[in-house]
């Protein structure tokens, strides 16, 4: 079979249009898509002296705040007379899957001992965030677990305290430590859940490690109770809160 | 109560930390050995003497102080290295009489001088006094010399506080 010049020469025409068809191809696959930004661009280069302003809107959220009460603090108290106490919480959903939360409360210690004998009155307040680690089935799923991070301060009062200490050979010592105004500080790591198990009503629980800050500041004495951190005589302390909560609910979902 | 239910916090806590605080008065003998030394490259010989003064367990050592009244007896474990001796908050000194072997009649007066301080343990403690050793002395009955080792006295049991020296 023999090729002609002629069809030599429109076999090289047809090869080079393919080319160039193919790099042309390339080049706009390689183009970025047009954005909100360059279109704007490309249209203050054409009219320099107006200004496109091209705003996002937000999708439709519905917005939660979740009020409750840690009830295991009803049968703490029950059980361990000398530390009543009553803690409260709050949260608010942000977009992003995160919790803001804060707590408070008050609670009072009381030490009566033969050895040792004082009380002490302190009230709470907490700030943190919690970060779900199940993802929402849907904007109606408020199910929750959680790991969460926060700052704790606790203001309180210990009373006179007085101690005896017993001596082997027969005598005794008794004396009074003067009362104390105290400010502690502690940070805390915590973990939970919270299912809604009637509409807007959840329960569930939280544990949580807790690290004081600023024990230093008990010299001569340590408190039994700090109403929101636990024993003022250990420097970690680890507590359990089960939440009964009632969600408040507005915005749209669609 | 809440909801019915038993309190069950104990009307006096466990202590699980030592609230009775003690002084350790270690018994530590003189010991003195010749050693025989070669030169391996010369081959010459020469002996040296070579002091150490290790802790010395003791046959049945005891220790009874001598105050006006209320007086404690203290008998250390069989072969003990050391008797553990209480301190009196309500003064400053103590003497105590130590026996190195509770069936030999072979004693020494040790007097302990100090300065106490309340110590805050815990809530379920307490407080309790803790001592600085200000200086000891002893009669030389047995005993050659008395020092201090560590002038603190703590909760901490296995501190070693005082050296009672014996050279025989």
């Amino acid at each position: 079979m023999q090729i002609t010049p002629f069809e030599m020469k429109k076999f090289l025409s047809l090869i080079t249009f393919v080319f160039f068809l193919e790099q042309g191809n390339a080049q706009q696959a390689s183009i970025p898509p047009m954005t909100d930004s360059m279109a704007s661009t490309s249209d203050s280069m054409a009219m320099p002296h107006d200004s496109i302003k091209v705003k996002s809107t937000k999708p439709p959220y519905e917005h939660q705040i979740k009020i409750g009460m840690d009830i295991s603090r009803l049968a703490f108290n029950g059980m361990y007379p000398s530390r009543q106490s009553y803690e409260f919480q709050a949260d608010y959903l942000l977009r992003n899957e995160l919790y803001v939360n804060v707590e408070a409360g008050f609670g009072k210690g009381k030490v009566d001992y033969s050895f040792l004998k004082y009380q002490t009155n302190s009230f709470f307040l907490k700030a943190g965030v919690q970060r779900t680690l199940v993802s929402r089935i849907s904007p109606k799923d408020f199910d929750v677990v959680f790991v969460g991070a926060g700052y704790g301060i606790g203001i309180g009062k210990r009373t006179e305290a007085t101690y005896h200490v017993a001596s082997a050979f027969g005598g005794s010592s008794d004396g009074i430590i003067a009362p104390q105004n105290f400010v502690v500080h502690w940070g805390e790591l915590m973990a939970g859940i919270r299912v809604e198990f009637l509409p807007r009503v959840f329960a569930g629980w939280t544990v949580r490690g807790k690290f004081l800050l600023n024990s230093g500041i008990f010299k001569e004495l340590s408190p039994n109770f700090i109403a929101g951190y636990g024993k003022g005589d250990k420097a970690t302390s680890f507590d359990f809160n089960f939440y009964l909560c009632y969600a408040l609910r507005w915005g749209k979902t669609e | 109560m809440a909801w019915g239910m038993a309190a069950c916090e104990p009307e006096t806590p466990e202590c699980y930390e030592p609230d009775h605080i003690t002084t350790n008065l270690n018994f530590i003998k003189k010991q003195v050995d010749t050693v025989h030394i070669v030169d391996s490259t010369t081959g010459m010989s020469r002996d040296s003497l070579v002091i150490t003064f290790p802790d010395t367990f003791m046959k049945s050592p005891s220790a009874y102080s001598l105050q006006n009244s209320n007086n404690v007896s203290i008998m250390a474990q069989p072969n003990s290295a050391s008797v553990a001796v209480l301190m009196n908050p309500d003064s400053n000194a103590i003497a105590y009489r130590v026996q190195y072997d509770s069936t030999v009649f072979e004693a020494d007066t040790i007097t302990i001088y100090y300065k106490p301080s309340l110590h805050f343990i815990s809530n379920a403690c307490g407080y309790t006094y803790y001592y600085r050793i200000d200086s000891v002395n002893g009669t030389r009955n047995v005993l050659d010399s008395v020092f201090i080792l560590n002038d603190a006295v703590t909760n901490e049991a296995s501190t070693r506080h005082i050296g009672l020296y014996f050279f025989q």
